[in-house]
């Protein structure tokens, strides 16, 4: 949302971007007023360097002038404390003045200023949530951090520790892993997360996501209490979406708050206003109120405008969809009932509504035009050609496909088993196959001639004697590990897979210098797990135990992690092997 | 004159008490089947019958190329619109259980594919499992009584993004789709869903729909762009029938296809006997797993990805179930009883009713008891045997192998 051409161009610092500029006065000096995304800054007319600047971290209030006197604004200051001086420095102040003939459009191009830097003033911060002018809703709080985090930077910044942890609280799994092996000090916390980046990818964009405005029509119903009093929620989401609604509320709210009243009175008088109660019943509302009667003033006389639409955007189709139905007075014709100032009651309500979708569809809208003025005259030429085709009547597209060219299929289905002689299956008759199924046998006495029914039963009985032993539940009791063994056994294994993972990982990368680096530490760290691995067993060997065999047998079980070890050296080592010509 | 359309006769429309169907409040699901003058149900149960020859022409049994490793994602919609009751018991009851059937058919058809779920409710997104093919995982996620809160709008630009961001991580030589079921006819997005539409066509991710309520052109429109289906469920059948109609893998176009070599590893079955070793993805001690020929870890099931070395794990039949999308059975022809000479039917053996007599005892005592007098037999081209209209569909949509050629 920059303006295609600034009055006066104004040297900007890297990153900037000019929000808003307008003529204004300073000091009885002419310039431009801009205001950026990172400053508050007036340059004087014809220079390019700003003469006023105030950043807008050391904003601090605002004041604007009263109605009827010349428009302008102050704004104050902290100047950046100076190094060595014990008193807080004086705040500074600047008044701007705008001097336009239409005082209207003073007034609007100073509201543009004012707008924007009250969410910014100090005492503004603590309504940002009520009267915000940013998009962001209640999770904004939690969201806002996640936005810059970068990822993997490291030493972790503090918002990358806070997502660590909730991505931890969340999933109960890796929150076991993370306590096996980085609670108990094998790998450092960078470490166990440098592998796992992409889980805290997904939380963080999860909680980048922002909520959008709704567009439900907003219902400010009362509940009505039974000692007749009247009983309204607004809550800073409400308040929101009143602003928005409604501008002269939100301008009531700035000019009021928190200088001439309370917060909560402002919003006690809002509801009990006549503003707020229009249309209902007449007990409803509590007299005359000198900000709100203001409002439905302002308002009344904006709807009741009886000005020009802007016909800058207006789209020339004619809806080819439409039928006479729709419009039986008129039929296609442009309609006639809709002339302004025939029925002056109707009006505001349709503006009304008229007005509740533009703010709807402003988002989309504001991309369409800034497509359309980029690119000229031909996309409106597209844009018409393609409203005349109506895809009811289209044929669907059929989409080309890839014919699968495989020489000889029957191959993907002969097996490796050279078992040729299955017969030739096609000939038989499906009768003469089924009889040589068929068994026939007396319903009475069903194991006649069914040959040696004992030896089936112990066959059966004995596998499954077998199973069930297999899987009793115990197994890994009845081997009578001691707990001290089993927590190393789970230390070897643990650090190992871990180190193995930053291997592969790296290993699966193209080559560099720095890479290599990294692979060669970590298999150099791999010496320190197969120590570790060695004194396991060692203990186990002179540890009592229930069990006699016990070193033998936690050799065995740390065979494979370092059989798994071993594999990774070697890959590491064919990895970093100089490269010959032969090898591509 | 004016000719209104309010006027016309639409008496298909019209419900039992003369108002419209949609009026009705209970659905008399008995009304389906009519009974005809001599009190036999018989035309109702053709009609069935009809429905499923009518199935069965619209096979896709051409041989192409098909995008056989999947990553999608099912992004849910909790916003309030899915507590309407127009699906017993409500329409999220009803999306989540059909969902657990699509997950389970979905991994069952698609081994080396994997999945995950994204919901969305109150204007954003959340995701609700990771890209994985174990189905236990998601079927869990889906049987949560908490992901039976809905509330406010969804946000279907959110849900999109998420989704988006998770198939990043899925490689290249795999499709990405997007699979969403909605039942809301707004969506409440934070920007110009347009932006998001030329996100997901620059990443090729294709997007399908099934609404529960009504065609809204702005998801008729993603799905259209990005090249994937969109369809409006009018009941619980048909809602399934959309749902599964994504399970088969999708025919690839002529632009995207790339013939890229793969690395897969295809481990061995391992079972250490009476001493339990740790397992690589869960860090427990186990008695059995399979053994990663790359980097020998032990995981526990397949198909997966391995945990230390990243290499993707399946195991034979695995991969023949995949191939067998790409080398459906073809259609068999029907031809009139003339040219066949069998006496039964090839594939149930039960014998051919000649001249309209029913055979003697039916098969089983439900509807498709019906008398084959409808004379048409179904042929197989490759060993020129004769099926009946059963045998066709149990052999096109479970065995997927022709009896008489095996």
């Amino acid at each position: 949302s920059t303006l295609a051409a600034a009055p006066f161009t104004m040297l900007l610092l890297p990153g900037e971007a000019i929000k808003h500029s307008s003529e204004t006065t300073y000091n009885d000096g002419s310039g431009t007023l801009h205001f950026t995304n990172k400053r508050l800054a007036w340059c004087r007319a014809g220079e390019e360097a700003a003469a006023v600047e105030v950043l807008l971290e050391n904003f601090r209030d605002q004041q604007v002038s009263k109605r009827g006197k010349k428009v302008m604004l102050k704004v104050e200051a902290a100047p950046p404390a100076a190094p060595g001086s014990a008193a807080p420095p004086r705040p500074l102040s600047y008044i701007f003045h705008w001097k336009q003939e239409d005082e209207a459009v003073a007034i609007a191009e100073r509201w543009k200023f004012v707008s924007e830097l009250s969410p910014l003033s100090s005492k503004g911060a603590a309504e940002a949530t009520a009267a915000g002018t940013g998009a962001a809703a209640a999770p904004a709080a939690v969201s806002a951090e996640y936005s810059k985090v970068r990822i993997g930077a490291v030493p972790a910044s503090v918002e990358e520790v806070k997502l660590r942890q909730e991505v931890l609280s969340k999933n109960g799994d890796l929150a076991k892993v993370h306590k096996s092996l980085v609670i108990s000090g094998l790998i450092s916390e960078d470490e166990f997360w440098s592998t796992r980046k992409h889980i805290l990818e997904t939380s963080a964009i999860q909680s980048q996501l922002r909520k959008g405005e709704t567009s439900a029509w907003l219902e400010l119903t009362r509940m009505s209490q039974e000692t007749g009093n009247f009983k309204s929620t607004i809550t800073p989401n409400i308040a929101r979406r009143i602003f928005r609604e409604y501008p002269q509320v939100k301008r009531a709210y700035i000019d009021n708050v928190p200088h001439k009243v309370g917060e909560k009175t402002f919003w006690k008088r809002f509801v009990a206003s006549q503003f707020f109660n229009r249309g209902r019943t007449a007990d409803a509302y509590k007299g005359r109120d000198s900000i709100f009667d203001k409002c439905s003033l302002e308002e009344d006389a904006a709807l009741s405008d009886s000005r020009e639409a802007n016909y800058a955007f207006l789209a020339r189709l004619l809806d080819l969809t439409r039928t006479e139905e729709d419009s039986i007075e008129t039929g296609n014709a442009p309609d006639f009932t809709m002339r302004p100032s025939i029925a002056d009651n109707k009006l505001p309500l349709i503006r009304r509504f008229n007005n509740r979708s533009l703010l709807v569809l402003q988002p989309v809208l504001a991309s369409k035009r800034r497509r359309a003025a980029t690119h000229g005259a031909a996309p409106v030429d597209r844009a018409l050609a393609d409203a005349t085709v109506l895809e009811d009547l289209e044929l669907a597209p059929s989409e080309k496909r890839v014919r699968l060219n495989i020489h000889d299929r029957t191959r993907y289905f002969v097996s490796l088993a050279k078992d040729e002689s299955a017969a030739d299956a096609r000939a038989a008759d499906p009768e003469a196959a089924r009889a040589a199924l068929r068994v026939s046998f007396d319903i009475a006495r069903p194991l006649d001639g069914c040959g040696d029914t004992y030896k089936t039963m112990t066959t059966m009985s004995s596998a499954a004697h077998r199973r069930t032993l297999q899987t009793r539940p115990n197994r890994i009791q009845e081997l009578h590990i001691p707990d001290d063994i089993s927590a190393a056994i789970g230390e070897c294994h643990g650090a190992g897979t871990e180190m193995l993972r930053h291997l592969w990982a790296l290993l699966r990368l193209p080559q560099s210098p720095d890479r290599r680096q990294k692979a060669e530490s970590i298999v150099a760290a791999f010496e320190g797990v197969n120590k570790h691995i060695r004194e396991t067993i060692a203990r186990a060997g002179a540890a009592e135990s229930k069990n006699a065999k016990l070193g033998a047998m936690v050799e065995k079980m740390l065979l494979p992690i370092a059989e798994s070890l071993r594999v990774g050296r070697r890959a590491f080592e064919a990895y970093a092997a100089p490269r010959t010509a032969s090898v591509v | 004159d004016y000719i209104d359309i309010d006027d016309t006769e639409t008496e298909g429309l019209k419900g039992a008490s003369g108002g419209y169907a949609w009026e009705e409040e209970y659905k008399r699901s008995w009304d389906v089947i009519q009974e005809d003058a001599s009190g036999s149900i018989q035309s109702s149960v053709e009609g069935f019958s009809d429905q499923l020859k009518r199935r069965r022409r619209l096979r896709d049994t051409a041989a192409v190329q098909r995008g056989i490793i999947r990553h999608i994602v099912v992004v849910v919609d909790q916003s309030e619109s899915m507590a309407v009751r127009d699906l017993v018991p409500s329409r999220i009851h009803a999306t989540l259980s059909l969902l657990e059937t699509f997950v389970s058919e979905f991994v069952d058809q698609n081994p080396i594919s994997q999945l995950s779920l994204v919901a969305t409710k109150d204007g954003l997104a959340e995701a609700l499992t990771e890209l994985s093919g174990n189905p236990m995982d998601h079927i869990g996620a889906l049987r949560d009584k908490s992901n039976r809160d809905l509330a406010g709008e969804p946000s279907l630009q959110n849900a999109l993004e998420l989704g988006m961001h998770g198939l990043r991580r899925a490689p290249a030589h795999g499709l990405r789709e997007i699979i969403c079921v909605f039942g809301s006819l707004t969506t409440c997005d934070p920007g110009d869903i347009e932006q998001t539409l030329q996100a997901l066509k620059r990443a090729e991710v294709r997007v399908s729909m099934v609404h529960l309520a009504a065609e809204v052109f702005a998801f008729k429109r993603i799905c259209r762009e990005t090249g994937g289906r969109f369809a409006v469920a009018v009941d619980a059948d048909n809602m399934k029938d959309a749902l599964m109609a994504s399970v088969p893998p999708p025919p690839l176009s002529a632009s995207r296809a790339t013939a890229d070599m793969v690395q897969m590893g295809f481990p061995i079955k391992t079972s250490s006997g009476s001493l339990p070793t740790p397992c690589a993805c869960h860090h427990q001690l186990t008695f059995a797993g399979h053994i990663c020929p790359r980097c020998r870890a032990k995981v526990c099931s397949l198909p997966t990805d391995c945990d230390v070395c990243g290499l993707p794990l399946v195991s034979a039949p695995h991969l023949a179930r995949s191939y067998r999308h790409l080398f459906p059975e073809e259609n068999y022809a029907e031809t009139a009883a003339a040219n066949v000479p069998a006496r039964a039917c090839f594939g149930c053996g039960v014998e051919w009713a000649d001249g309209g007599k029913a055979p003697p005892s039916p098969r089983n005592g439900s509807a498709a008891a019906a008398p084959r007098h409808t004379q048409t037999r179904y042929q197989c081209p490759g060993c020129k045997q004769a099926f009946c209209l059963e045998c066709d569909i149990f052999v096109h949509e479970s065995l997927h192998n022709c009896p008489g050629c095996v």
